[in-house]
Parts: C-alpha cells; structure tokens; sequence
C-alpha cells in the first residue's frame, strides 16, 4: 500500500467509513489500456487527512463531511496522479470507472538515486540529502533532488543528519555521523520504490522525525508490483554501466510473497578522472501472511560499493588540469589505481512484524546490521609526498617563494606537471624496494576501517482513538559496537612497515611489534560503544477546519571509547576505557492546519529539540587517546516553519517561510597549521557554536493543457553562523619540546569572530523554471533551467581567532595587521553563480502485459564549468604568512573547490513482465 | 524464458545488445601485479661532464643542447646530512670528474641509491658555477642573478633516468688533504689517517638546524673542513675522537675544500690519536736578567731576559706576565711564541720601541705595547711562563706591591747577580741587586738614569 500523502500534517488511513458523514464519492480504477482494475490505489479529497485504498475488485468508497468545491485526488504506483475536481453537496456522487494512465515519468523517480547517491564528493565532506526525497511529488522537492541535486543544493541548508531514514521502520541514521549510509542499500532501486514521506517539520507517523523531513521505505513484497523487472543502464557520471533485475513472486496462496533483486554498477573510471565503480547489491525479502491483520517479513540486504574517490582542487589546479583532474590515481601497469578508495559493504537484516486492524497499526522490528566501511590512504613515512599537487610541486611554490617570485622554475613546474599530473606507482614500488631501505616501507597502502555491529529494536503504533484523535508513538533501542582501525593493505614491494609516528619519533603500539606486515593493524586501534535509547508519543487532532498534533520526545544516548594500542604520545591515556559519556535530552514539536477552502490551507510547525552531539564531535582524537571535547553539550534546535498550500485544478503549488537557529554545536576539526603561536597538526574543537537557517521555498505547477505542464520554483535562503565559538587547539606534546604551542598539549584561543559568516551548506538561492511535455503516444520530454547561486567554501575558523595577528617570530601583533587589513584578507569570497540546463525524456511500450521502456536524460547541456562547494584550507594561520602567500595572487595554500560535472548523460532500458 | 517471451521481437534485440555493450567492462579490483621498475637501456651517446662543463661561460646558463651525460650516485640524503641535490661522478672507480644537480625531492635516496647509474637529459637544465663549484639544476633569481636552483619536483623523473645497470659499488678514491684536487669534486674520497681537531673533540657533529663545520685533521696538520646539516639524524652525536679513515663526498666553498659525509658510517675512527708534534719546549736556563724603570726617562723602560744554555731555544708557547701592584690576577700578557732565544743570548723587551733607540742607540728585539710586563713603574710583579704552564722565573711577590718592600725598583732598576745560572720560581731577594728611590729591605737607594746606570743586551 502506497502512501504518497505529501504535505499532509498527518498521514491517515481508514478502511471502514464513518456513518455521519454527508457525502459518499465512489467508484472503480481501471488501468487505461487494458482495462485491468487497479487494487493498489489510494484515494482522497485534497485538503483532508482522509485516504483511503481501492479493493481487489479496484473499488473505493469515501465519505466525507466537507462542503463545497473539491479536488479527488488519486494516486497509485506507477501510475500518473489524476485530479477529479468535484462538488461536495451532501448528495453521494458515482464517478464510474475512472482511468489512469500508465506513468511513463516514473523511470526519472527510479533513477533518481543516479544522481545523489552517487555524490561525487566524500561523504565526510559533502552530505546532501535529496535521495530522500525521491518518492516525493512536491514540485519544490522535486526540483530539488532533481536539477538542484548536482550542483549540491540542500533542501533549507540542512546537512543530512537532520533527516531520517528508516527500512520496514528501522532507523538506518548512523550514530557517528547522524546520517543515513544510502549505500547499504544502493542499486536497489526497484525495491525501495514504496516510501512515504513527511516533509520538514510536519507530523510523521514512524518517528518524531528530524527538522528537514523523514522518508519510511516499505520493503515489503506486499506493497510492491508483482512480476518481473530487468533495466540496464549507460551513463558517463558515476557509473558507466547498470543492471538491476527484480523478481516480487506477488500474494501466493494468499498466505506468502517474496521479492529476489540484484543489481550492479560498475565503471572503470566516472566522469571524475580516476573514480572506478564497482557496486553489487543483493535483496531478498519474505513476507508471510498470518492473517488479514498480522505479517511478519524477513528481509536481507547485501550492498557492496566500492568507489574510487576524487579530491578538491585549487583553483591553480583547475586552470590547468580540468574539472575532471582527480589527483589521487596513476597508472601501474597500464591500470588506473587510485590511491583512495573508499568500499562500504554493510550487510543488513530485518525481522518485521505488522499489524493493521480497525483503528491500530503496530509495527515492530529487529535489526541487525555488520559490516565494514573502509577508506584506502598512501601513507607516506620518511619519504616525499606522492600527491602530484602538494603544494611544493606546483608552480605557484615558485611564484610564492620568500625571496622574490621565480617565474622560470614555475613554467618548468607547470610544464612538469602538465606531463605528469597523476600519482606515479612505479615510483613508489622503486622506494620501497630500495637497497638502502633493507625491506621497510616508505609508502603503504592501509585501509581506515570501521568495523560496525549495530543491533536495533523498535516498535511503533498508531492508534486512532476516534475519528478525531490519534495517538502514535515508538520506543527504539540502538546498541553499537564498532572497532576502528587502520589495516596494511599492500606493502608495495617492501617487507615490512616500521610503525611508528615519523614526526615525533614515538611508538605508535607500544606493545605490540613494531614491525607490521600485510593485513596488521597498525597506526591506532581503538573500538566505540554507543547505546541510544528514545521515545516519542505525538497525538494528532482532526476536524474539518482544523488539524493539529503534538509530540515530545525523550532520549538518552552513551558513548564510551576504548583504545586498543597504547602510543608513545598519549601513553596514560591512549590504552583502555574512556569515562562514559552520558546524555538524556528533551524534545517537543507542534503544528497546526487551517483549512481556509478545499483548495487552499494554511500550516504553522514549530519544533524545539534537544539534540546529543554525534559521537563524532565527542572525542577530540580518538585515534590516539581517550579525551573528550571538555564541556561538552548538546545541540538546541529551534525551528518554526509557515507554508501556504494551493490546489486549484490547474494551479498547484506551495510556499514556505522557515527559520531555523542552532545553538550550542561543537564540531572537531583536524589539519596542520603554521598559527601565530606556532606550528602543529592540531586537533581544533568549536564549541558554542550557533548556525542560522532562514529563507522561503516556492513551488508553483501550472497545468497549461493535458500535454504541457509549467513549473516554477525558488529557494531564497540565508545560512549562517550565528555565534562567535570557542576555539580550543590540541595537539601532542611529544615532539622536540622547544617548538611546543603549549606544554599542556592544548591551547585555548578565545572566540572566533565568525558571526555573520556564511555556512558552506550549497546554493543560498536557486531558481527553476520547467516544462514538461507529455504525448499521448507515450512519450514526453522536459526540460529544465536552472540559476543557482550565493554559494560559498567553508571558512577556516583559526584564522578567525586572535592568533590570527600574532607574528611567531616576535610574539607580537603584525604592525600592518590593521582591521582594515585584515578584513580584506578574511573576507569570504562567494562561489560563481550559475545556470544549468538539464533534459529529460522518455518513451514506453505496452504490449500484452509487457512492458519496455527508454528513459534519457542529459544534465548541464551546455558544459556549464561551476563549483559545487569548496573549503580554505587552515595551514596559514596567521596574517603575515596568508599575505605574503596571497601576494602573488596565485596562493600554495588557496581554497579547495570541489568542480560539478560538466554535459553528462544517463540512458536507461527497462522491460518488465 | 526471457527469449520466449521476445521472440521475434526487434525490442529484445536491442536490448540484449544494449546489455552486452555494458557488460564488456569491468572493474580492476585492488589486487596489483608488481610494476615492472622502469629504467632506461637506451643507447644514448653520452656526452662527459668537462664537455658540459666547457659550456660554462661566466654566468649561469640554460643548456639547450640535447645532450645526455652518464653519472654513479655518490651522495644520500637517507641520513639527512644532504638536502635536495644529488651528487654523482663518471666512474665507479677511478673517476675523473664529478657532479651535483640540485632538487625539490625529499628522501631521493629512495630513488636513487648510491652505485646507481643515471642518464640525465641535460636540455633545459642549467648550468652554473660558483667559487669553483660546478652543478646543474633549476634556476632562481635573486637581485637579478640567475644562479642554479633546485629543478622543480614535477620534471626531476623527465631529467633524471635510472639506468637498467646494476648498482654498483663505488670504490672512493683515497687520497691525502694535500693530494686534493679540484678534479676530485663532487666526488667520492677517502682519506686515510684523520681526526677531528683536539679542540673540537666533545662536541656535537652539528648545532642543531644549522649548517656547521667541523675540522678534520690529518697526522701532519693538515686541515680539512667538515659541513654537516644541523638538519641530519646524527646532528646531536658526539663526534668521535680517534682516528680513522674519512669516507665522503668532496665539495668545495670560497676555494677551499670541504668533505661531506652520508652517514656516520662514513668515519671509521677507530685508531689511537695521532701523536701530537713536538716543537714547544722547556727550559729554567732563560730567566730575567734586567728590569728598568729609569728616573729621568719612563718611556726608556725594557725588560730583558737571558739564556744562560749553550743551545738555542724556541719560546714558543712561553709568556711573559705581570700582576699589577696588588694584582693576583694576570694584567697583561706577552705572547714570546714568535722569537726564539740563542745560547747566551738575550731578548730586551721595550714598550716604547722608537723611544729605546733613541736613548739606547739600537732596536729592542720585541716592542711590546704600554702597560706590558716591559712597562713596570716598579711596584708591579713579573713572572716567566714555559708553554706548559709552569712559572720557570718570577720578579716579586704576586699580591704584594712592590712600595717599600725588597721589591720595589721604582726609578731604579733589577739586575740579576751575574752567578746566577737559572730561573726561580720563587722570588729569591739574594738573586738580585735592586736600585730605587726609598731603599728598603736592603735594596738601594739610588735613583738610576738612562741609559748610562743600564746596560741592555749585555750580562
């Protein structure tokens, strides 16, 4: 059963009719073509809570006691949504046989994920969440996760975390991140078709829900079209190649069905230089009837992504390698090897039980979920940098150097590295088999690995008390383990890997050996424990003018460390438990509806939520010791958002104001940095930070005729920081004790004056204007253009502190680091604006139950060159060396962007019987 | 099943088709064969160092000949003792010229191991040459000179081609310091028979990040200079203090050579010290014979000193120091290394040089300067150091003002008695016949005049 009831506060579903309802609509869908009765629609009068589902025989039936002129809405899987504009009198009205058309459009919605699953960017970096809006037919949303997605639009500029994701029910949001993994379930496009969303701050009926919306995929065999379906793919984004083929065996017996789909992705390299894929995905689920009331369903899912990865470029990169420069692979033998890869293979197992009967619906489940996410890195111990853009190969070391720029060693480096701009293995297999190196490695190959086992109880009911009152609520349990470590994958030639931190010249394993050999651990080992315990209960009130609904939430959630290898560095507190973590937080939200007429309404939703920090900005560096950012808090969220809906018969549309302001973040960020204090890798810890979400969202939908559709769509928002946080610098203090920061192995460094920033969380501003053409033939074509615009990089929030202005040679402010000065250089500087245009169009064949069909899109038709986001890099952290590197205007040390692909293509096939 | 279903239908074709085009590709998983290690053995025709050398014509030049020059790795920067340049030489053995290109590559080591035989393509290098010192490389400008830089990290593989030879040992050629030449440069040598300088024994190889010297020495005091990193794993060590054969790298600076080791593998010291050359010697034969500080004249003072041996002696490392009225600390100094002294002969010691031969008629052999222990108003005490410290004469008492004492030769003089055959380390009154104003403790009251009461340069 499929519920796309969008923008609905509450989603509801009745299957007995009230009896003192005035007037009863009724009638029988049938397929267009072959006049086969459709049992899987869902039928309701737009502006109500109220829908209800068609028979076997595909009759429906539904009473309502509303007046007036009205629009039936009728929506069914794969089938195009048909509007019935009807007059409400208190008579009951017979529509007859009503017809839907197959929906040949449906191929772009399963394709979806092509485009954001697939992002081009590291997760850690980029996380948009527009595949959670795949099943949506809002035209803003849509837009959204369609043309808006590949320039890394964010839906009200919110990171992925803040919407949740759950399987048959099962939370699937990850508890180091907060955000949902799509690739544990990636390629399996035909079987998570069934899902139901609850948009921003409205009421959900699965969860208390994140601020940016909730997505509940129904795996089910049951809500899913029986037969057979095989599709393959061509495409030169991510991927160069697809299959996927699905078997749902349909009701047998009326007591079982079950569902067999596969699938695989593969190419050699993407559109990004050097980004192999190679993806298979297996899914079996069985769903057994006990009865017209209660299921139960088993469901395994085996996703394997291996992905090689793409790294952000500066701008002297770009202007000479290309949008496509991928520095991180190289040849050897003739194979492209990339020196980061990233392979995610975490098995998933769910045991669900269902209810549904007169008013209850029970939902309970067990999952299991193990498995293993690895990062591939080149470590490089006593021995040059094998990236071909460390910042000494390129030319603008030359253009930058400190005694006057050398323009003829830069042309000779730019030379250079136009002939040889990839990773050189052959090089690397000539160090580590070098006389003098007796069998140790210089370079090796390793792999950062988490290694999870998550165990997940919940159970969740709804419960309608009468027609007017419902009460939801759930109670979900989250036990994690999870061991971290990093592992030697290849040696390259030499023997064995002496494991020690070449920096400060101190043990990395004190006990262990510390020679390590192909497949030890080594470098740091430690494991995570987590347990996440919450609940919520929400009541939801219905009458015809007025719908409302309240829910509180309660959580606990515990995090413990315990470290595995004792390092030099840290040697009291490398080894062993971490004090255990604790917090236990409160959350509420509330919305209401008015409905003014049928065909327009009104909803405010506000939303306070308490909010555990992530176990990833817990520990300031877990990697070596067991230190826990001090004074740690949650997050405060406080979110209100206002929309006006419009359902004329031609005229469909939306729009929203929200605002939205986070208080109290902490977030941990490592690189090295030459600071006015010195110079370290360091481990820097915001805390108080506050971020600012506010902006409209329109989306209008103009039915120009049966054939041609127009749409328009904005996104006219603000992102920014809203504190000036506490900087606080870690680093160890093993290293020659003269150069130390500070002995203590931290330093405080006051506020970062950051207020007013803008956040790095994708276009600001994005437009859309659209036209669809839909042939009776059975083909359609659409298209279209986009501006997006006032994105910005990521600032570095050092740069912003004091420090800043201190010279380390003399301890003292930089004569001319005046204000002025100064905020010249700190200035943020936006990213280009842009515009896009994308086609879409598809044809279908229908014959004798068989059915085939073309989908093709092209995106960015015109090669369009733009940055999708970007960051500055924190190594100059203080005045006098970001002058003098930005003096040629040609910094070592410039933003990294990361480049949007250029005129891409995606060409599916699919047959299905 | 599938085929059945599609049977006669042109839809199936394309689509088995389409499957087929997808399915022929696939993906490199992340098992890698060993690369084979690219190296060259093409038959370049190989042009000699001096042949690029002669290129050289003043000033830093860009080479645009499509030559090709053959080298042995010498240097290694594993030990961090050398910095982004490699030094090779035209031979294994027996070379007959060397030379350095300078890099931005870190740990090259890795790279290019010693006894490695490289091609480097020399077209569009540079070539230049300072204070004797040829190398080859980048370029940098500084001030509007053009002088050898580092080659930039992205084309050193384009210049530097390793050879498919196996490597070679280099036999390094042994030498002494004063066989050095500038032909041995860049280099490998070994010299045989060296140590560090005495007076740098106990110290570190170098100052910890600077570039420092130390001195080698050889058995006959030949210096050679020493460079080592303030950067290199061995900065901290102590440098040994036997002796030992010198393995290393010869360069040069400001004309002057200098050696550069890899490791401190690269000294084997392991031998007992040179011993040390002999040429200081002892003697209580010289002492004080006469000390004037004439009434009339001060600026006529001189001290003199006799040899009452048959044999001539070398004063080298002998002093001669006064302690001022009062003083037990040394006043002033002087240094008698640069004389010697014949048998039976003296030495007249004058602070006023021009004057004593004005008053006197001849030169005094050393003219020492005012306040010197030749410069006495006759209160002061005067002793005679040999080269190892010992007091071999003394005049006075140190910490005793000669005033009124049996010391005191102010507007007199101090002659020693003429039996007297020997210094004496302590001063003994009976010794001398002392000449002065107030008369004192049995010396004489008798002020004395220049030049007929003196007598210098005669016992």
């Amino acid at each position: 059963m499929i519920k796309h009831l969008l923008f609905l506060l509450v989603v509801f579903k009745i299957s007995i009719l009230q009896s003192q309802v005035n007037s009863t609509i009724a009638g029988v869908i049938e397929e267009t073509t072959n006049g086969e009765k459709i049992t899987n629609a869902v039928v309701m009068v737009e502006g109500s809570v109220f829908s209800i589902g068609t028979n076997d025989m595909g009759e429906f039936s539904i009473t309502t006691s509303k007046k007036g002129q009205f629009i039936l809405n009728i929506t069914a899987q794969d089938y195009v949504t048909k509007r019935i504009p009807i007059f409400l009198d208190g008579v009951n009205l017979d529509l007859g046989t009503i017809h839907l058309e197959r929906d040949i459009i449906f191929e772009k919605t399963i394709n979806l994920v092509n485009i954001t699953d697939d992002e081009l960017l590291d997760d850690e970096v980029n996380s948009n969440a527009l595949a959670l809006l795949q099943s949506t037919k809002d035209i803003f949303l849509n837009r959204a996760a369609f043309d808006f997605g590949q320039a890394f639009f964010r839906v009200r500029g919110y990171d992925s975390q803040y919407g949740e994701v759950y399987l048959n029910g099962m939370p699937m949001n990850k508890m180091y991140d907060g955000r949902p993994q799509w690739n544990n379930w990636g390629g399996l496009n035909d079987v998570i078709r069934n899902q139901q969303y609850a948009n921003g701050l409205s009421a959900s009926d699965f969860s208390f829900g994140g601020i940016l919306g909730n997505t509940n995929i129904d795996l089910r065999p049951s809500g899913l079209r029986p037969g057979t379906r095989l599709s393959s793919s061509v495409s030169n984004r991510t991927y160069s190649g697809r299959l996927m083929a699905t078997y749902n065996s349909g009701l047998k017996k009326d007591k079982y069905a079950y569902i067999l789909s596969a699938s695989r992705r593969w190419a050699r390299e993407g559109y990004i230089a050097g980004t192999l894929y190679d993806s298979y995905s297996l899914y079996s689920s069985f769903e057994y009837l006990l009865n017209e009331q209660n299921t139960l369903s088993a469901t395994a899912i085996v996703a394997s992504n291996r992905r090689g990865r793409s790294s952000a470029i500066t701008e002297e990169v770009y202007k000479i390698q290309g949008n496509r420069y991928n520095p991180y692979w190289g040849f050897q033998n003739g194979k492209i090897r990339n020196s980061r890869e990233r392979n995610i293979r975490e098995p998933l197992f769910l045991l669900n039980y269902n209810h549904e009967s007169n008013g209850l619906v029970i939902k309970a489940g067990l999952a299991y979920q193990t498995g293993i996410y690895k990062r591939s890195r080149l470590g490089y111990f006593n021995a040059p940098n094998p990236d071909p853009t460390y910042y000494r190969y390129l030319p603008s070391f030359y253009l930058n150097s400190p005694i006057g720029a050398n323009f003829e060693s830069a042309v000779l480096a730019e030379e250079g590295f136009i002939q040889n701009p990839q990773m050189n293995w052959d090089n690397i297999f000539k160090a580590n088999t070098s006389l003098g190196q007796e069998g140790e490695a210089a370079y090796v190959l390793y792999d950062d690995t988490t290694k999870d086992n998550q165990f997940t109880a919940r159970v969740n009911a709804n419960i309608d008390i009468n027609s007017h009152l419902r009460v939801d609520f759930g109670l979900t349990y989250k036990h994690l383990t999870s061991e971290n470590y990093a592992i030697i994958d290849d040696l390259i030639g030499a023997q064995y890997h002496r494991d020690i931190d070449t920096f400060s010249e101190t043990l990395n394993d004190v006990v262990g050996n510390v020679n390590k050999q192909n497949g030890d651990n080594f470098n740091y080992k430690y494991n995570f424990e987590g347990n996440m315990t919450d609940m919520y209960a929400q009541l939801n009130l219905n009458y015809d003018k007025v719908n409302a609904f309240i829910s509180g939430k309660y959580s606990k959630v515990d995090y413990q460390r315990n470290g595995l290898f004792q390092n030099d560095r840290f040697p009291d507190t490398s080894l062993g438990e971490s004090e255990p973590i604790q917090f236990s937080n409160w959350s509420g939200k509330s919305g209401l509806t008015y409905n003014i007429t049928g065909r327009h309404w009104a909803t405010a939703n506000t939303a306070f939520i308490n909010k555990a920090p992530l176990l990833q900005n817990v520990f300031i560096n877990p990697r070596e010791n067991n230190t826990v950012v001090p004074n740690l808090q949650s997050e405060k969220i406080t979110s209100i958002d206002l929309n006006y809906f419009l359902r004329m018969p031609k005229l469909t549309g939306r729009l929203t104001g929200f605002y939205t302001r986070f208080q109290d973040g902490t977030d941990v960020n490592f690189f090295f940095v030459d600071s006015g204090i010195g110079s370290d890798f360091v481990q820097e810890v915001l805390t108080d930070l506050d971020k600012l979400h506010l902006g409209t969202e329109l989306g209008l939908e103009y039915q120009l005729s049966s054939a041609v559709k127009l749409s328009l769509v904005t996104s006219v928002s603000k992102y920014l920081y809203a504190s000036d946080p506490f900087v606080t610098i870690n680093f160890d203090t093993a290293g020659a004790s003269e150069d130390l920061i500070d002995v203590s192995g931290s330093k405080f460094l006051g506020q970062s004056a950051i207020k007013g920033y803008k956040l790095a969380q994708g276009p600001q501003k994005a437009i859309a204007v659209g036209i669809e053409y839909r042939d009776p033939k059975y083909w359609w074509v659409s298209m279209t253009a986009n501006y997006l615009a006032n994105n910005y990089a990521n600032i570095s929030t050092i740069t912003r502190t004091k420090s800043f202005l201190i010279d380390p040679e003399t301890g003292q402010r930089f004569p001319d680091a005046t204000n002025e000065n100064v905020q010249k250089l700190l200035k943020q500087n936006r990213l280009d604006n842009f515009y896009l245009l994308n086609l879409v169009g598809g044809k279908s064949w229908l014959k004798k139950g068989r059915y085939f069909s073309v989908f093709a899109s092209v995106n960015n038709v015109f090669d369009t060159t733009f940055r999708t986001g970007g960051y500055e890099q924190s190594r100059n952290g203080n005045y006098g060396q970001l002058k003098q590197d930005n003096f040629s205007g040609n910094p070592s040390f410039a933003p990294k962007y990361w480049y949007g692909f250029g005129r891409t293509y995606f060409l599916n096939m699919a047959f299905s019987f | 099943m599938i085929k059945m279903i599609f049977k006669n239908n042109y839809l199936f074709k394309i689509y088995v088709l389409s499957i087929m085009l997808v399915f022929n590709a696939c993906v490199k998983n992340r098992d890698f064969d060993e690369p084979e290690l690219v190296c060259s053995d093409e038959d370049f025709s190989i042009v000699s160092i001096s042949e690029l050398k002669n290129l050289y014509a003043g000033e830093t030049v860009q080479v645009q000949e499509d030559w090709v020059i053959k080298g042995y790795v010498v240097s290694s920067d594993k030990s961090g003792n050398f910095f982004n340049v490699l030094h090779f030489q035209d031979a294994s053995s027996n070379p007959t010229e060397g030379l350095q290109i300078e890099l931005e590559l870190r740990d090259s080591h890795l790279f290019f191991d010693i006894g490695r035989s490289v091609f480097i393509k020399i077209k569009g290098l540079y070539l230049g040459q300072s204070n004797g010192l040829f190398k080859i490389g980048g370029v940098f400008t500084s001030f509007g000179n053009r002088s050898v830089g580092r080659l930039p990290n992205s084309v050193v593989f384009d210049h530097i081609l390793l050879s498919c030879d196996t490597v070679e040992k280099i036999l390094p050629k042994s030498v002494s310091i004063l066989e050095l030449n500038k032909s041995m440069v860049n280099t490998l040598v070994r010299i045989d028979n060296i140590e560090f300088k005495e007076d740098e024994i106990g110290q570190s190889f170098a100052v910890e990040k600077e570039e420092t010297q130390r001195t080698l020495v050889d058995c006959e005091d030949n210096e050679l200079i020493l460079i080592n990193s303030g950067y290199s794993d061995f900065q901290a060590q102590i440098i040994p203090d036997k002796m030992g054969v010198a393995t290393g790298v010869l360069t040069m600076d400001k004309n002057e050579f200098q050696l550069i080791i890899r490791t401190v593998d690269d000294l084997d010291f392991n031998f007992e010290r040179c011993e040390e050359l002999i040429d200081e010697f002892t003697s209580t034969s010289v002492f004080i014979s006469e000390i004037a500080d004439p009434d009339n004249n001060s600026g006529a003072r001189f001290l003199e000193l006799y040899n009452s041996s048959n044999e001539s002696l070398s004063l080298k490392g002998w002093d001669l120091v006064r302690y001022t009225n009062t003083s037990s600390e040394v006043s002033s100094t002087i240094d008698l290394s640069d004389y010697s002294i014949d048998a039976n002969g003296l030495i007249v010691i004058s602070p006023n040089a021009l004057e004593f031969e004005n008053v006197y008629g001849f030169l005094p052999t050393i003219s020492a300067g005012t306040n010197s222990p030749a410069d006495s108003n006759g209160d002061d005490n005067i002793a005679l150091i040999d080269p190892f410290g010992t007091v071999i004469d003394i005049f006075g008492v140190i910490g005793e003002d000669g005033s009124n004492t049996n010391h005191e030769f102010e507007d007199g003089k101090a002659v020693r008695i003429i039996e007297v055959i020997s210094g004496n380390s302590v001063f003994t009154e009976s010794e001398w016949f002392i000449y002065n104003d107030t008369g004192n403790n049995g010396t004489i009251d008798k002020p004395q005049n220049a030049p007929f009461d003196y007598t210098p340069g005669i016992r």
